[in-house]
């Protein structure tokens, strides 16, 4: 009997997937999530083949130019053509955030995992270094290092990684320690089975779902993060920009009227973090994942 | 409704909403101001926070030394506030100075003049600012090492009302009246001094100007000379002064009250302005096109220029780029690349003024030579690509490259690369605009030019005077002048800034000829010696030379007038009257 | 006994955690190059004054010398004086902080207010269409970036419909901050908006875990009306966690409160901060972190150990 048990919450992953995305599919919010989410990849980078536009060199004679047929969004303070702008600012807070927002997951996850699964005092350990680490503002490392290196945008993602990652590590701790008391965990070091495998071939696996959900909705905070970051003055540099930038430079023509300065980074910004809201929150409904996600 | 409507929805909202703002022109602001007081922003993110005319570099800069001024007058108010760049003397406390033949020494004459006590102001509290400044010198704001206190060898009082300075050598009397003798601040010796002990009368005062909270109450500061007295002075800034009734000068106060008030925020302090709760504010370049919101209600925007220059100074001693930058024809390629003229116009909106050498260029003055005003580098891009390409550079892959070393210059090895970096201010939208558009026009010459910014302290902390070796010479460009480089004193000399070694020549620019230049300027009693420099640096290009920016855009309510703003970048409430 | 221990025992650890913050942030900002003299002094500093400035500061002895000089004057309740504004930093966290208190605990109450019944009332129409609307909305809200949703604010409210004046309340003391409740409106909505989405979140998420719970279940067969199962079991066992929460979101309400701060010109601990970050002033930065880093730790703490009362399974660690 318990032999079939065993069996059934072993498989109990595969058969698990098909369902959850047929659930998945019948939310139709995540969906819409979804869709917006590969429709603005494809406008960011697939955009500029088709509308190029002159994003490095400016053009004093054609700033602050309302919307035209030659300039779909007009222009910026410096000549930009600001469609072509969304594009290229874009790539970067996309890239950015997906990178981001994964390396803080991974980096998160195998700690987590690391810590829960071995308990004790190196768990403890590991756990208050999370929490120093939660304790220093992010805002001051972003602060110290914006003053001493350049930001490109390797560096960029680098640094908002290793200030997101430990949320989720104390996620998949809490997951770990509920996973590791399971039954086929034991069995499976009852039977002489190594840390390592029980880690890869069990934790993590059925973990999976909260690592997945987690790692939608830092994608989410990681371009609201490169949002931020931009409007303090602490992003990519000139002539490179992503949407945080726009949209913190527009927002000083706020009076003027330049409504195309701000309307459109401002609802990229939304659009995009909602859908990946959406699409975490219908993840989590379609895997049935329990905590506080 | 579905969830892809609401996000319609939302945005047809946020849309409508912007634009509504932006065809609303503000409800017009009664100006109900009363003519009692006056409500003065000060600049973003500064708060006062020192009262006593003397202290150290830390303390004393133009906001504070304003406050300060306006209980303890100076000696000589050589400033901008009657027009032009003279002697105010309805806002000094001496009515006359009188060098002699051999400009070697001077003999003022002070007015009959008493502080709000009741003593009369004498020749013993200037011998007291003397004696302390003497004694104190190494930690006085305005101590740079052969200059005052230094070149004033002895202070004899002729009577209560004359005094005499010898100097140590013949000086140019209007630079020592101008740039030293308008730092001394009489100071009531009768109620400060502290037993005849310098030192110890410095730090006592020193240590009671620590403390904020007892500005208002402590009797100490209660002695004053000056039109203003202050009523309140906050921790977070906000200043309250009122008026001396007391004051026997020449400048009377014309407002009873007045508030300074402090800004965390360029964009809070035009949030008030908009809401009216502001009579003497300032916008940005970025605003000018909502000047005529402004005259709606009430205000009239007037750019208030600055006696200073802006530039990005060169790192001579780059290890990368050294050697490029101390070739001229390198430099006067990089000049000729920048659109002065064009900066000027779109990105600060015409408030600014292109500069082509040493000397401010927003005020007519005898001291800008016409060889500066003409502009020895006008803009051409294309004149810049030839005197590269004349000097052994070739462009490679959108780069200018050193081909020919024999004729790029001593120490430029083959294969160098025309890139340079600048350490730019950060938190300015102009300054960022103005950057990408030099980036783009150094781009049309071959050059590349990248730019990073950071908080303007870090700048200045990150691109010191530095020898080729050190860690901290990695600068290669720089630039801190969103509101102007540097602030001139009344006579602009260039001591300091292009003087091989100069305390701020952070560069470390080295021509002799041109220091020659310099110490005459100070000691030859003619202007044709400041001429003659300001001719010689807008050829060399110790520095790269930009438009200078206004101090700032001041938006002045309807009715307050009286006053000529100082382009020394002080403010003088005195000055300023409700008319009408 | 064992409860007793585990405080004790994290209480000592949040203590190292302290100290480890400590270490980190004073390293950090001294690995600036440069160093803060020739930012405070300005330009026109010569390098005497420069020179002075440094010793006076003791920025001129070796770092871990100038670390233990700081741990000893920190234990004594000293945390220096500030480089440009004149004042002890102690002082001046004073005065500041329970400005920002007041920002962040009103956002907060007016966030978890609307938060916790949006979010039991999603978890419950789970999938229907107000639900989709709702969620939709609350995207909205926590996807839109602080600083925008300020200026909007600012824009239709105190511009155009000119209801609230464009400023926080000026006042330097708490009691003339709260007579001007007008002026408080928009800054602590700007600040709660986001803090709506996500915590109404967490409340559908709790809520719906513990509707399908089997004591819920055994309640409805027992023949318990469903409006008592909600509020009796439900909403007491969904609320704990999600107020723990409250001890991680220290450091974020930080972050919002400096923006919040900003755009109403509001002089509290995140614009202290802000601006001494951009004045090099190290004694107020030093500060201000350290009072964050306590503010954090001791949430956290708090948060550990709510959550370790309420959810059995986190009990069995040993830490």
């Amino acid at each position: 009997m318990t032999a079939v048990l065993q069996t059934a919450t072993a498989l109990q992953p595969v058969a698990g997937y098909r369902l959850s995305l047929r659930r998945f599919a019948r939310n139709r919010l995540a969906v819409a999530g979804l869709v917006v989410v590969v429709l603005f990849l494809l406008f960011c980078f697939a955009g500029p083949l088709i509308h190029p536009t002159d994003q490095t060199h400016t053009d004093l004679n054609q700033v602050n130019l309302a919307p035209s047929g030659a300039h779909l969004l007009g222009t910026d303070a410096v000549g930009h053509d600001e469609f072509g702008r969304l594009m290229f600012g874009g790539k970067v807070s996309l890239l950015v955030g997906l990178a981001a927002g994964l390396l803080a997951t991974v980096i998160g996850a195998l700690w987590g995992a690391v810590a829960g699964y071995t308990g004790g005092w190196v768990d403890a350990l590991m756990m208050r270094i999370v929490d120093a680490g939660i304790a220093i503002p992010a805002l001051f490392i972003l602060l110290v290092v914006s003053a001493i290196t350049t930001p490109d945008t390797l560096g960029l993602i680098l640094i908002l990684g290793l200030v997101s990652w430990l949320v989720p590590s104390r996620l998949v701790r809490a997951e770990t320690l509920t996973l590791k008391s399971r039954d086929y965990v034991l069995t499976l070091r009852a039977i002489g089975g190594t840390h390592g495998r029980a880690i890869g071939r069990h934790i993590l696996p059925n973990s999976v779902s909260t690592i997945v959900v987690a790692a939608t909705f830092q994608v989410a905070d990681a371009i609201l993060l490169v949002a931020y970051v931009s409007y303090l003055g602490l992003g990519v540099q000139p002539p490179a920009t992503d949407w945080g930038g726009m949209l913190s430079s527009g927002l000083t023509a706020a009076y003027s009227g330049r409504w195309w300065l701000i309307v459109p980074p401002g609802l990229a910004i939304i659009l995009v973090v909602c859908a990946f809201n959406a699409i975490g929150d219908g993840l989590r409904d379609a895997f049935d994942v329990r905590g506080r996600g | 409704m579905s969830p892809a409507r609401t996000r319609l929805l939302a945005g047809a909202v946020l849309s409508t909403g912007t634009l509504l703002l932006a065809g609303c022109s503000g409800s017009g602001g009664t100006s109900s101001a009363s003519h009692d007081s006056i409500n003065y922003a000060l600049p973003a993110n500064f708060t006062p926070n020192w009262i006593l005319p003397i202290g150290t570099a830390a303390h004393l800069n133009t906001n504070n030394i304003s406050i300060a001024n306006s209980l303890w007058e100076p000696l000589i108010a050589y400033d901008g506030s009657t027009g032009k760049i003279a002697w105010n003397k309805a806002g000094s406390v001496a009515t006359d100075a009188k060098f002699a033949a051999d400009n070697k020494s001077v003999t003022i004459t002070l007015g009959d003049r008493h502080w709000s006590d009741g003593k009369p102001i004498t020749s013993a509290d200037v011998k007291f600012w003397f004696d302390l400044i003497k004694a104190n010198k190494a930690e006085w704001a305005g101590y740079n090492p052969g200059k005052a206190p230094d070149n004033w060898i002895s202070f004899k009082s002729v009577d209560d009302r004359h005094f005499t300075i010898t100097f140590d050598k013949a000086y140019n009397p209007q630079w020592m009246l101008a740039n030293e003798l308008s730092s001394i601040n009489p100071l009531p010796q009768h109620a400060w001094d502290q037993g005849g002990d310098a030192k110890k009368t410095w730090t006592y005062l020193n240590n009671a100007a620590k403390n904020i909270s007892g500005y208002a109450s402590n009797s100490l500061w209660k002695t004053i000379s000056g039109p203003y007295a202050v009523t309140s002075f906050s921790t977070a800034g906000k200043v309250v002064l009122t008026a001396n009734k007391k004051y026997d000068g020449g400048e009377k106060p014309g407002i009873p009250t007045v508030n300074l008030l402090p800004f965390t925020t360029a964009d809070a302090e035009k949030n008030a302005l908009r809401s009216g709760t502001v009579d003497y504010g300032y916008i940005e370049a970025t605003d000018l096109d909502q000047k005529d919101r402004f005259t709606a209600q009430g205000y009239e925007v007037k750019p208030w220029s600055g006696w200073a220059i802006t530039y990005m100074p060169y790192n001579f001693n780059n290890p990368a780029m050294g050697a490029v930058f101390k070739q001229l024809y390198a430099r006067q390629a990089v000049q000729r690349s920048i659109d002065q003229a064009g900066l000027a116009k779109v990105i600060f909106g015409g408030t600014a003024v292109p500069g082509y050498g040493p000397v401010p260029q927003g005020q007519a003055s005898a001291f800008v030579s016409p060889v500066q005003k003409d502009d020895p580098y006008p803009f051409s891009t294309s004149a810049a690509r030839e005197l590269l390409t004349g000097h052994g550079w070739s462009e490679q892959g959108g780069v200018m490259t050193c081909t020919e070393p024999a004729q790029c210059g001593a120490g430029i090895a083959k294969g160098t690369k025309f890139e340079m970096q600048v350490l730019s201010q950060s938190g300015s939208t102009v300054t960022d605009n103005m950057m990408s558009a030099i980036q783009s026009s150094l781009a049309k010459t071959g050059i590349k030019f990248s730019i990073k910014t950071a908080p303007v302290n870090s700048v200045l902390s990150q691109t010191p005077q530095c020898t080729a070796g050190q860690s901290i010479c990695t600068w290669q460009l720089s630039f801190f002048g969103t509101a102007g480089s540097w602030y001139f004193s009344a006579f602009p000399t260039g001591d300091s800034l292009f003087q091989s070694k100069g305390g701020s020549n952070f560069g470390n620019y080295s021509n002799p000829a041109v220091d020659t230049l310099i110490s005459r300027s100070t000691t030859s009693s003619s202007n044709q010696a400041i001429q003659d420099y300001s001719a010689a640096l807008a050829k060399d290009l110790p520095v790269i030379w930009l438009p200078e920016p206004v101090y700032q855009i001041s938006v002045i309510r309807n009715g307050l007038g009286g006053f000529s703003q100082d382009s020394l970048a002080n403010f003088h409430p005195a000055q300023w009257k409700w008319t009408g | 006994m064992e409860t007793a221990l585990y405080l004790t025992r994290r209480l000592l650890q949040a203590l190292a955690v302290i100290l480890i913050v400590t270490v980190v942030v004073f390293c950090l900002l001294h690995a600036l190059p440069g160093g803060p003299a020739r930012g405070i002094l300005g330009p026109q500093a010569t390098a005497q004054q420069i020179a002075a400035f440094n010793h006076e500061q003791g920025l001129d002895r070796p770092l871990p010398v100038q670390y233990l000089y700081y741990l000893h004057t920190l234990v004594q309740g000293d945390l220096g004086t500030s480089y440009t504004l004149n004042e002890a930093v102690s002082r001046l966290i004073e005065q500041r902080l329970p400005k920002t208190l007041v920002l962040t605990v009103l956002s907060a109450l007016l966030g978890l207010l609307l938060a916790i019944p949006l979010g039991m009332w999603q978890g419950v129409r789970r999938n229907k269409p107000v639900d989709y609307a709702v969620t939709t909305l609350s995207f909205v809200a926590y996807s839109t970036p602080v600083y925008f949703l300020g200026l909007l604010l600012i824009l239709v409210f105190t511009q155009v419909l000119r209801w609230f004046p464009s400023q926080a309340p000026q006042g330097d003391t708490l009691a003339q901050v709260f007579a001007d409740p007008l002026a408080l409106v928009l800054p602590v909505v700007t600040g709660a908006a986001s803090m709506i989405a996500v915590f109404s979140r967490y409340m559908r998420a709790a809520t719906l875990e513990n509707l399908a719970e089997d004591y819920v279940r055994t309640a409805r067969a027992g023949g318990s009306r469903p409006g008592a199962i909600l509020w009796r079991h439900v909403f007491r066992n969904s609320l704990t966690p999600v107020i723990a929460m409250l001890g991680y979101y220290v450091p974020v309400l930080f972050g919002g409160a400096l923006v919040v701060e900003q755009l109403f010109n509001y002089p509290g601990m995140g614009l202290l901060f802000w601006s001494a970050a951009q004045s090099s002033d190290y004694p107020v930065l030093l500060g201000c972190v350290l009072v964050i880093s306590v503010a954090t730790v001791i949430g956290t703490l708090l948060a550990d150990i709510v959550q370790r009362i309420v959810d059995p399974r986190v009990k069995t660690e040993r830490i």
